[in-house]
């Protein structure tokens, strides 16, 4: 079932209204724009595939329920992307995993060999704080205080963990281009 | 800042989302879900149309109703009353109010429905 023309070449704000008048092909395309960067920053915020993929489709039907809250003045990615990364905090913390955010679960800081950051790799080297922050707040545009009141922790916590995180994944990087700097000499 | 730069730069790789081979499957999945939450929305609906209906059947069927409609309009209203309750002798002296709020709440679902499947 193709949708028509006119609806692909629609900009987001234009589908998400035509979407609150019923038109369901309009959604279609939204969420086909937008799916994979919701079920990567989930991933990406440490939930296994299955899961993410399961809050991901939660979060696009709480998003069709409520498309009339959606305010064009702010992007639809962002939109979604946060109704994603509430769910999932939701979800984890009524699994009590909360009692694991300050357990570290890093793994050995393996460089890529590229000289560029290959993010799914660079934050698996994160603690779960780390990169649980770093993803709400870099990747769904949460800021400190926000990511705080949905990890309930205080602001400056996740300031902190944010800081630790970015220069964790800024020294991968930086070893990354010195590899690469070194094998370009040798 | 050095520091903002980098920053900007992680914000963008967590804007860059990777092609995943599932994604019409995906869709198609999400397609699925909304339209059982937008059919179990109109049952809800239905089913407050019919209590809403029936409520309303039982209201107007009190006899008090009846007796007031009478008093206000004079002989005339008595006499359409008696009309009405005659022409409906088939179905026994009175119809029950029970009776009348599933004629009445049975029609509005079925109105309802006639609606949502010419929808679908």
């Amino acid at each position: 079932m193709g949708a028509p023309s006119f609806l692909l070449e629609a900009s987001d704000a234009e589908l998400a209204a035509l979407t609150a008048t019923g038109d369901r092909s309009a959604f279609d395309i939204l969420v086909r724009r937008h799916s994979g960067l919701v079920r990567a920053l989930l991933r990406r915020m440490g939930a296994q595939p299955s899961l993410a993929d399961d809050i991901a489709q939660d979060a696009f039907v709480a998003a069709f329920q409520s498309i009339g809250g959606y305010r064009a003045t702010g992007s639809f990615a962002a939109w979604i992307k946060q109704i994603a990364a509430r769910l999932y905090v939701r979800r984890w913390r009524a699994e009590a995993r909360y009692t694991d955010l300050e357990g570290a679960e890093e793994t050995a800081d393996e460089s890529s060999s590229d000289g560029r950051l290959d993010l799914d790799a660079a934050l698996a080297i994160l603690s779960n704080a780390e990169r649980l922050c770093v993803s709400m707040c870099s990747g769904a545009g949460f800021s400190h205080s926000e990511a705080g009141a949905l990890l309930k922790m205080p602001a400056g916590t996740v300031k902190s963990h944010v800081k630790r995180g970015l220069d964790k994944l800024r020294r991968r990087l930086e070893a990354s281009q010195t590899q690469v700097r070194s094998r370009a000499d040798g | 800042m050095v520091e903002d730069a980098f920053e900007a730069q992680v914000e963008a790789l967590f804007n860059d989302a990777p092609a995943f081979a599932d994604a019409e499957a995906f869709a198609g999945q999400v397609r699925e879900r909304v339209a059982r939450v937008r059919r179990a929305g109109r049952w809800v609906h239905g089913l407050a149309w019919l209590l809403g209906g029936a409520i309303a059947v039982l209201q107007l069927a009190q006899p008090s109703f009846w007796n007031w409609l009478g008093g206000a309009a004079g002989q005339g209203a008595a006499s359409l009353d008696q009309a009405a309750r005659a022409s409906l002798g088939a179905l026994s002296a009175t119809p029950s109010p029970m009776f009348c709020a599933a004629v009445l709440g049975g029609s509005l679902l079925i109105a309802y429905l006639t609606v949502v499947l010419r929808e679908n």
